[in-house]
């Protein structure tokens, strides 16, 4: 969405540095909500949301022009004190790359990210798996066999590729760790269990390309099918 | 090996029920008690605080986790 500021939010913004030219990138809460989101702020008075529509609302601005897109945005009801600039972050900075090519060792590039893309049932036979340094994973329940709401993993088939072709799962899925991974678990949801599937997009300075799939809502009970050794 | 620092239980359940940025990792903002904000760090398993190479914080030292929402796209 796009927003404009109450004016009290814009006198801060003014007080406070710019991220690049003519825009801020901030996090904040909104009034009755503890929970931190990101936006960008144009000219300290028009936020915009980043989240996976970003792309269509910078369009929104630019084919409608800036003045009018304000004239008709709601203000937005951030907690003033909970307002902080957000520093660049250079390493994920290439998410929204839009090529489209299947480069070598079996990586994609470009396309969308999971979360970008739209939700579909599983079809209780596929299977995924969710690659781990710990055994002790905590986004799976072991008790009742199942994932976690809000727990991402990557399918069979380019796992299988990861091992068939001893890719560096790190970069293929683009992990912050330096640990080697240890384990697998395979997951089967059932056909009730909704997933969004799409390319792990380069960050944390890896190039990333391998499939990932995540599952707002966890799995069902029992699709924890085992645990293996990574590789194995 | 990382520098890494292992969270409470009582932190790790709270992280464990907010969603993942990616396989095996969240994304947090860290409240000192000295008042430092440390920005984007990365949190393995809903348990361990990646730290850079010679930082030193004691679990004493958090007095808050905040979860990042939406993940960094710019």
């Amino acid at each position: 969405m796009i927003y404009k500021t109450y004016l009290s939010d814009s006198k801060y913004l003014l007080s406070i540095p710019e991220t690049g030219m003519g825009y801020q990138i901030i996090e904040g809460q909104l009034t009755g909500s503890y929970v931190k989101k990101r936006y960008i702020v144009y000219n300290c008075d028009l936020i915009v949301d980043i989240d996976t529509d970003f792309h269509t609302y910078k369009k929104q601005i630019i084919n409608r022009g800036y003045a009018s897109i304000l004239n008709e945005s709601a203000k937005l009801n951030l907690k003033t004190d909970s307002i902080r600039l957000v520093q660049r972050n250079y390493q994920n900075e290439n998410k929204y790359v839009t090529e489209s090519i299947e480069l070598y060792n079996k990586r994609h590039s470009g396309k969308k990210g999971a979360l970008e893309n739209p939700k579909e049932y599983a079809n209780g036979n596929e299977i995924f798996v969710r690659i781990s340094a710990y055994e002790d994973d905590k986004r799976i329940d072991f008790l009742k066999k199942k994932l976690i709401n809000g727990t991402y993993t990557t399918t069979h088939n380019d796992y299988l590729d990861c091992i068939n072709i001893v890719d560096n799962p790190i970069d293929r899925y683009a992990l912050p760790n330096d640990e080697n991974i240890k384990w697998a678990f395979y997951i089967q949801p059932n056909s009730v269990d909704i997933l969004q599937r799409g390319i792990v997009q380069p960050a944390f300075g890896h190039q990333g390309g391998g499939i990932e799939a995540y599952f707002e809502n966890g799995t069902s009970e029992n699709t924890l099918i085992t645990k293996r050794e990574y590789g194995k | 090996m990382e520098n890494k620092l292992k969270l409470k239980e009582e932190q790790i359940n709270y992280l464990s029920s907010f969603p993942e940025q990616g396989m095996g990792y969240q994304i947090v903002d860290i409240t000192l008690k000295n008042g430092i904000v440390l920005y984007n760090r990365i949190v393995f398993n809903s348990s361990y605080l990646k730290l850079n190479a010679t930082e030193k914080i004691e679990l004493d030292d958090i007095i808050q986790i905040d979860i990042i929402q939406n993940d960094w796209v710019v």
